[in-house]
């Protein structure tokens, strides 16, 4: 498989500073090539095809039948990001995917930075690392 | 309740026995050569539990033990001095409450010790009598303190059972009010992300919390997220469950508490992933047939930092904020209220998720309604966030209990802590009329909210959050 970084330019190779066990791209220092060998991703349907603005005041559905089109759709989701990973061979860069049996529109992906930065081109996916979040204590 | 240490009386020294340490349940297998085995000691938590206690034993294998090459078992087989003995369960499991126990009781197999807890003297005398032969009875009433300063704004750290006599929530608040006309929240569902409860803190022993630990990385296939018995190493969670649910101290004592540990203690820092993985896990339980009509709150006292993080690019800063974003809008899509943390990083900032419009951004005021310091408020778009204030400095809850089952306190600031209080009135509220929805309740307490004096430079939305 080829290592592709040359997409969408300067989000992939900040991720690959952080990246050690991926070799490093011309020019690079020899001491930027080492951390973590994978990195968590998180990755949603494309914006629009979520509903937006603020909720109804009276909510139309039923939590079960909210949840239950949830399952439905996040499994739709799931399996439609598992066929592109295999369409495009990247299921081997990719360590671990959200459990299924989810309702959220969202699955969060442990795999090699190729990977996001594949799936940042895809128009389908909208797709980036995950980012820390803090108590308020 | 009287707490007992109970320890064989036969010497230590001389029952000590060379042995194998370990479990077998986890990953790890600790071979020590000198590990304690103590003879006897098991008869403490099985005489309990046939008078009625509770077990609190964390659930697992006994440790293997081994046997000395003199002893009368010995099969003859081991090599050398030891003969391995196949690990057994423990005696007593954790089991649920029932509200029928006598005490409680925790058996310590590696110190050969069992942590007793007597609800009643009744009690206490039945164990005596069958245990005291054997048994020493140490009481557990040595204060415990830490060591190390205790500065700005925390409070006393350990002040035992005695504080349970101290409600502290004002009249103002509507709680004892709502205490006495008999709302408590019983029949709404409470939803906490944060480090954990411990569920055996007496603020929290008594109700039923369902518990799911997401681990540091919830995909992985080595670590799935489980359901176990609630604990927190790190005390924020329980101090959070405390504020909003503890059946002592909490604004609504009686709500059915569901509780994802999805922060790491040490760092205090959490992923989105986990996050969702917990938020999965909270819509899937309130999604089930029996709760999926009843009212539910969510408290986050968890944000994204103000900026940015280095290392971060715009477009994922964007599609995490998407995300969170998304989640709020499932649960109130699910008619569930979430109630959110602004932020302590002060005025003119705002994080995320206060700064969505689907959240009920929580700030943080004083007893004497001054709002602290560390609040944090400012304007998202036209969006003024916090929406409404809460109690948040010096708030005084349960916290982990560190060493022989000692219930602790301690006093605890932070919008954090002004998140689980309006969450326990939103949760008095929803139990009122549990035919509101999420929207309906939280415009019912943006209405009833006490004004507060203009400040100069905090904004404190419609004013202080109570009940009425």
């Amino acid at each position: 498989m080829s290592r592709k970084q040359n997409g969408s330019g300067k989000d992939s190779s900040m991720y690959l500073r952080a990246v050690p066990s991926v070799r490093a791209l011309p020019g690079r220092g020899a001491d930027e090539g080492t951390t973590s060998e994978w990195i968590d991703v998180m990755v949603m349907p494309r914006d629009g095809s979520a509903p937006r603005g603020r909720a109804s005041r009276e909510p139309a559905r039923s939590r079960a039948a909210v949840y239950q089109d949830g399952l439905a759709e996040t499994a739709r989701f799931r399996d439609d990001l598992l066929r592109w990973l295999e369409a495009h061979k990247l299921l081997g860069a990719v360590r671990s995917v959200s459990e299924p049996g989810g309702s959220l529109p969202m699955l969060t992906l442990r795999c090699a930075p190729r990977v996001l930065d594949q799936l940042r081109r895809a128009p389908e996916f909208e797709a980036g690392a995950t980012m820390p979040l803090e108590l308020h204590s | 309740m009287k707490s007992y240490l109970l320890v064989p009386k036969e010497s230590i020294e001389t029952r000590a026995l060379v042995g194998v340490r370990g479990t077998t349940r986890g990953e790890r297998q600790l071979q020590r050569s000198t590990a304690l085995r103590f003879t006897g000691a098991e008869r403490a938590p099985e005489a309990l539990q046939q008078l009625g206690l509770r077990s609190a034993t964390l659930p697992g294998a006994r440790p293997s033990i081994s046997e000395p090459s003199g002893g009368k078992r010995r099969k003859g087989k081991g090599k050398g001095n030891a003969a391995q003995v196949a690990a057994s369960p423990i005696p007593g499991p954790v089991h649920e409450m029932t509200g029928s126990e006598t005490g409680s009781y925790r058996y310590m197999p590696l110190i050969g010790a069992t942590m007793a807890h007597f609800y009643s003297d009744k009690a206490e005398r039945a164990a005596r009598g069958e245990l005291a032969r054997d048994f020493e009875f140490i009481p557990d009433v040595v204060p415990l303190s830490f060591p190390g300063p205790v500065s700005g704004e925390t409070g006393p750290r350990n002040r035992g059972m005695a504080s349970l006599a101290e409600r502290e929530w004002p009249g103002e608040s509507g709680v004892p009010l709502a205490h006495a006309q008999g709302i408590r929240g019983a029949g709404v569902m409470l939803g906490i992300l944060d480090t954990g409860i411990d569920a055996d803190h007496p603020e929290h022993a008594s109700k039923v919390v369902q518990f799911r630990y997401v681990s540091l990385f919830p995909n992985s296939p080595h670590t799935p997220a489980r359901d176990v018995r609630g604990f927190d190493p790190g005390g924020h969670g329980t101090h959070v469950a405390g504020i909003a649910a503890g059946v002592h101290h909490g604004v609504a004592p009686e709500v059915d508490l569901y509780v994802a540990s999805v922060i790491e203690s040490e760092t205090i820092l959490t992923s989105l992933g986990r996050v969702a993985a917990g938020m999965d896990w909270l819509l899937h339980q309130f999604s089930r047939p029996e709760n999926s009509t009843r009212p539910a709150v969510v408290n986050m006292s968890l944000g994204f930092p103000v900026q940015c993080p280095r290392g971060i690019s715009e477009a994922d800063y964007l599609l995490n904020l998407r995300a969170l974003q998304t989640m709020l809008r499932r649960l109130l899509d699910s008619n569930v209220l979430p109630v959110v943390a602004a932020g302590n990083s002060g005025p003119n900032t705002v994080g995320y998720p206060a700064g969505f419009p689907e959240a009920l951004a929580i700030g943080a005021v004083d007893f004497d309604r001054k709002v602290a310091s560390f609040s944090a408020s400012g304007v998202v778009g036209k969006r003024a966030v916090p929406d409404v204030m809460g109690y948040g400095v010096n708030i005084y809850s349960s916290s982990e209990r560190r060493c022989n089952n000692q219930a602790f306190y301690e006093r605890m600031s932070g919008t954090s802590m002004a998140a689980p209080y309006v969450a326990g009135i939103a949760a008095l509220y929803r139990c009122r009329a549990p035919d509101l929805t999420a929207l309906e309740v939280k415009d019912l307490i943006l209405a009833n909210a006490v004004k507060l004096k203009r400040s100069s430079v905090h904004r404190t939305g419609k004013g202080l959050a109570v009940y009425r």
